[in-house]
């Protein structure tokens, strides 16, 4: 980055000036030659995350492989909040997701996905490794959706722009001679404000392993996942 | 440039353009003498130059300058810059936004790649918020949907990843390379 003009400032008195004046044209002269190394002019980091912060997720993610330190910036938590913030500045992005049931055979389930105005239906390949069938949606929250299915204890953070998955590891086990209920999960996701973390919240229902043993009321066990441990830690009975 | 040629020049401007304010009342807006690391001399009206964050400031804290050196700042940029901040200058006084927009469209249409990129850091460093909002604007659409080749070279960088790490990179989500437009 240049030096800023005011350094050639000199805060004393005019009668001080001329004494400085030598100097401060040697500064300059040293200025002008360490400006004018040729290179890239635009290797400033400002004026990069400024442009880039302007385009679509689908261009950053080709962008990751400019070079390396377009990488770094583009993968930055900074620069991601920025340009979730551009994103969501221009009036006329809409980021609509819709749940569909795409008949294929009766079986299999689709989502169906508008971004940026582009209705873009995700392909059969992409969609390989997702829960499409009858999972539980929570979001958008700054962009992700929380995704939970009840049959097969499946949980996972999911960023659509990107179509990118994150499971979420397994709730820790209950206590010893206790089970989870077959009940779905009460569950809350968001984003912590101050630590930027996405954080799930998820109550399971405690009851006694055996059959016989039940009755009455168990506590309500809560558990907060937070991305950025990404692990779930109990934070108490209800 | 060498520092030879560079002392000399300067003097003989500064007597060439010191400002004469008592001869000079008569003229309704002062000139101010803008210098390219080129040795290239601008002189512009006083509104024009206080567009200039980093020239305003400049005359804040020493009033008494009469030229002011922009040792980052090359004279084809510059002058492109100065034309554009002359026509703001307009749009202040009479605020039309349609004309604005369409003014500022048209700027940035007519500059080729190297123009624009050449203007970005001249408008940073001289901070001049608006036209830098138009110009990275402009360079973001110009490479919206462009491959990750034509982009380095649109920049002018050097890929320094090895083969490998960019095959990697570029498995990671195929998806994205699908559907782009033709160099």
């Amino acid at each position: 980055m240049a030096l800023s003009l005011s350094r050639y400032v000199w805060p004393y008195g005019q009668s001080l000036a001329s004494l400085f004046k030598e100097r401060s044209q040697k500064e300059r002269e040293m200025s002008i030659a360490m400006t004018t190394m040729p290179g890239n002019l635009l290797s400033t980091e400002d004026v990069v995350i400024e442009i880039l912060s302007r385009l679509p997720v689908k261009n950053l993610l080709r962008c990751k492989c400019v070079c390396k330190s377009w990488h770094a910036i583009i993968t930055s938590p900074n620069f991601i909040s920025k340009h979730l913030r551009n994103y969501y500045d221009k009036s006329d992005s809409d980021c609509l997701l819709v749940q569909n049931c795409v008949a294929q055979a009766g079986e299999l389930e689709s989502l169906e996905l508008l971004l940026d105005e582009t209705p873009r239906v995700l392909s059969y390949a992409s969609l390989h490794m997702m829960p499409f069938h009858s999972p539980f949606l929570c979001g958008p929250c700054d962009g992700i959706f929380y995704m939970y299915r009840y049959y097969s204890d499946f949980r996972a953070l999911w960023n659509p722009a990107i179509n990118e998955l994150r499971y979420l590891p397994p709730i820790p086990n209950p206590p010893s001679s206790f089970s989870y209920s077959p009940q779905y999960d009460a569950y809350g996701f968001g984003l912590h404000p101050v630590t930027k973390d996405y954080e799930v919240v998820v109550l399971k229902d405690l009851w006694r392993e055996k059959v016989e043993e039940r009755g009455g009321r168990y506590p309500l066990r809560v558990f907060v996942y937070s991305s950025s441990t990404d692990s779930w830690r109990h934070w108490g009975d209800l | 440039m060498s520092s030879s040629t560079d002392s000399p020049t300067l003097t003989t401007e500064t007597t060439q353009l010191s400002p004469q304010p008592d001869t000079e009342t008569a003229k309704p807006t002062k000139k101010i003498t803008l210098k390219s690391s080129d040795n290239q001399i601008f002189e512009v009206e006083e509104s024009v130059a206080m567009e200039f964050a980093t020239v305003k400031s400049f005359f804040e804290d020493s009033p008494s300058t009469d030229t002011v050196p922009l040792p980052n700042v090359t004279a084809k940029p510059l002058s492109q810059v100065i034309e554009f901040c002359k026509e703001q200058i307009k749009f202040k006084a009479n605020p039309d936004e349609a004309q604005k927009k369409k003014y500022n469209a048209e700027f940035v249409t007519e500059k080729s790649d190297k123009d624009l990129v050449d203007m970005i850091p001249v408008a940073n460093y001289l901070e001049i918020k608006d036209l830098l909002d138009v110009l990275n604007q402009a360079v973001a659409d110009r490479i919206e949907n462009k491959s990750v080749e034509y982009v380095r070279s649109f920049f002018g960088i050097d890929n320094d990843f090895t083969a490998e790490e960019e095959a990697a990179l570029r498995r990671e989500h195929a998806w994205a390379y699908e559907g782009v437009d033709e160099d």
